[in-house]
């Protein structure tokens, strides 16, 4: 099969499924048998909206980053913070969080979004620590190492703990940002990031400006772990700074490369895999990130688009067979109705 | 009146002089050809004047706008133009869609816009279809649009190239060998669409080797050498001028 098939364009392109994604979404519900997996269920969704916005810079825009786990922590304690120090109410929380880190995240990314590759790894890098460590030491604020309660969210005085609540609020979330990161990506506007990311040259030549564009990418990715992180906080009601660690970075961007980069689905397989196996794998408890990562070597090895393009390639040899089958089916009734007239 | 005028520029790479003391006008509406031998410093010149380099001195002006301090992007968004001698594609996208990248600027493309698809985003897609596979077909190459750019015979690529150029409404275009490695048929319908560029008032300024290509088409040529400029003059001139002679055939 030609890879090329399942070039870019296609490959975002949730249209023909998202409706029977959302009803699996829905209906999931019913296979849960306690708390413990609605919980699991809606770390993973909000997991995968965070992952989303990444998926996004990195598969299209081809833009690395190491500091989105610190701007999902960092949304997660401004929430924290305003709701439980400073008594304001969580869902203006929510909004203000979310804009602080996207203002913070535009005043200090911008000189460094010119770099490239390795460069602007190791730049996301150094600012996710710088986060990570202001959120570690300033104990008045943050709680220090030991992490703080977070308030739980509630609507005009009422606290929402209902699982159902939450799982739901999850889902329509992801499935709200699936939508809107399927439109980014099929309009004209998506086309032009994907030429940054194959060939600059390009994008100049036909005055598409790769700066602006590329800030632009990066604050929508910001914005949804950003958006998602605060949530998070409120749901799990307490952060800790492990959650805007280096190792949190990381597995958003495991689940990305995992998943399938450019995939908006793979965003979703990802974030599934990463924060639904360990728990399968809690009696190897000593092992378990030994697994993971040879896991992920695997998957590297004998499958560069993630998960996603596993399941791509399943689905298209079982369509060829079905189709050459129904085809020569059909070749065979055609040669019974022509067959006397040839003799 | 001048759709392109450059004076003085020069381009240095260390001690190599690659563009010296360089300048040269283009004509509103004209077919003008660079020609020189390899290393003469065409396709440096037409790096600098597109903005990928930026000259170490001297002007440029476009239709009487100085374009010295804008970069690449901004002096397309103005009208110039350029294709590449060697090609470059975007080889995951397929021909049409490379050539729907060229109305990028004629689109709406704000962020809001397109994260909640509205109905001006909704309407332009089918439009801007139709509009680049009616270039297409005028190119003669609408047989190729599914097709991806690793798939394609090498002349419709260089025909795409222009058609892309072509998508983003230009005043001017920078044409970096376009026949080179085609064949006559192809060679014959490239310039067929740049005559046909010409009558539609687009300034061009195509660089070649082709002697015959650049002898058909050409109102004026300029002839480069080692980063300056050797001579200047209608096709009849400079068929007969000694220095050009003296450059291309070796003392
Ligand atoms: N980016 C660069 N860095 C250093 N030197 C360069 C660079 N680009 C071009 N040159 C040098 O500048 C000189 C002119 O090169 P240029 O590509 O402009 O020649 P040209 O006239 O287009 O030749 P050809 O007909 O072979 O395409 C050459 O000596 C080349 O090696
Ligand atoms: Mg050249």
């Amino acid at each position: 099969m030609n890879k090329n098939r399942l070039g870019l364009l296609q490959r975002f392109n949730i249209k023909r499924h998202f409706l029977f994604f959302a009803i699996f979404l829905l209906a999931l519900p019913v296979v849960f048998q306690n708390n413990f997996h609605f919980d699991l269920a809606t770390i993973w969704l909000l997991s995968a909206t965070a992952c989303l916005g990444l998926n996004v810079l990195v598969g299209y825009a081809g833009q690395i980053s190491l500091a989105h786990g610190a701007f999902w922590g960092l949304g997660g304690y401004t929430s924290a913070i305003l709701a439980t120090r400073y008594n304001l109410p969580p869902l203006l929380c929510i909004v203000l969080s979310t804009f602080f880190v996207c203002v913070l995240s535009y005043v200090i990314t911008r000189p460094i979004l010119k770099l490239r590759g390795h460069y602007l790894a190791l730049a996301t890098l150094a600012i996710g620590i710088i986060i990570y460590l202001v959120l570690r030491n300033e104990s008045d604020f943050t709680g220090g190492p030991d992490g703080m309660k977070v308030v739980a969210l509630s609507v005009l005085g009422r606290p929402l703990k209902n699982v159902f609540f939450w799982y739901y609020l999850a889902t329509s979330i992801l499935l709200l940002c699936m939508w809107m990161a399927n439109n980014l990506l099929a309009s004209s506007f998506g086309r032009a990031l994907m030429s940054i990311n194959e060939n600059e040259f390009v994008s100049f030549s036909l005055g598409i400006n790769s700066e602006t564009m590329k800030a632009f990418v990066f604050q929508f990715s910001v914005f949804l772990a950003a958006f998602s992180g605060s949530l998070y906080a409120f749901y799990a009601g307490f952060i800790s700074p492990s959650d805007a660690s280096f190792l949190s970075s990381l597995e958003f961007l495991i689940m990305a490369v995992l998943g399938g980069l450019g995939s908006l689905y793979g965003s979703v397989l990802g974030a599934a895999f990463v924060i639904i196996l360990p728990q399968f794998l809690l009696f190897f408890n000593e092992y378990k990130s030994l697994l993971l990562g040879l896991i992920i070597v695997l998957v590297m090895m004998f499958a560069p688009g993630g998960m996603v393009s596993i399941i791509e390639i399943l689905f298209f040899s079982l369509y060829n067979k079905i189709k050459s089958k129904a085809d020569t089916g059909a070749d065979a009734k055609a040669k019974k109705k022509h067959g006397n007239k040839n003799l | 009146m001048d759709a392109l005028k450059v004076e003085n520029l020069s381009k240095h790479f260390g001690g190599l002089k690659a563009i010296h003391n360089f300048s040269m006008t283009v004509a509103a509406g004209s077919i003008h050809a660079l020609i020189g031998p390899n290393g003469a410093g065409k396709t440096t010149l037409v790096n600098c004047l597109s903005g990928l380099f930026f000259a170490d001195k001297g002007s440029i002006r476009f239709y009487n706008q100085s374009l010295e301090s804008l970069a690449f992007y901004q002096r397309a968004r103005l009208g110039l133009v350029r294709t590449f001698q060697n090609l470059e594609l975007c080889q995951h996208l397929n021909i049409l869609e490379n050539v729907l990248l060229g109305f990028y600027l004629s689109l709406e493309n704000s962020l809001s816009a397109s994260l909640f698809f509205s109905s001006k985003i909704a309407q332009q897609e089918p439009r801007v279809k139709q509009e680049a596979l009616a270039l297409l077909a005028e190119l003669g190459i609408a047989d190729y649009a599914k097709q991806l750019v690793t798939e394609v015979p090498y002349g419709v690529l260089k025909k795409m190239e222009i058609a892309r150029i072509l998508a983003a409404s230009p005043k001017m275009l920078l044409l970096d060998e376009p026949v080179a490695g085609l064949n006559h048929k192809e060679t014959d319908d490239i310039m067929a669409i740049i005559e046909n560029l010409a009558m539609k008032g687009k300034a061009v300024l195509f660089i070649e080797h082709d002697m015959k290509c650049v002898m058909r088409l050409a109102q004026k040529i300029t002839v480069m050498n080692f980063g300056e400029k050797l001579a200047e003059g209608s096709p009849q001139d400079i068929r007969q001028n000694d220095k050009v002679i003296a450059a291309y055939f070796g003392k």
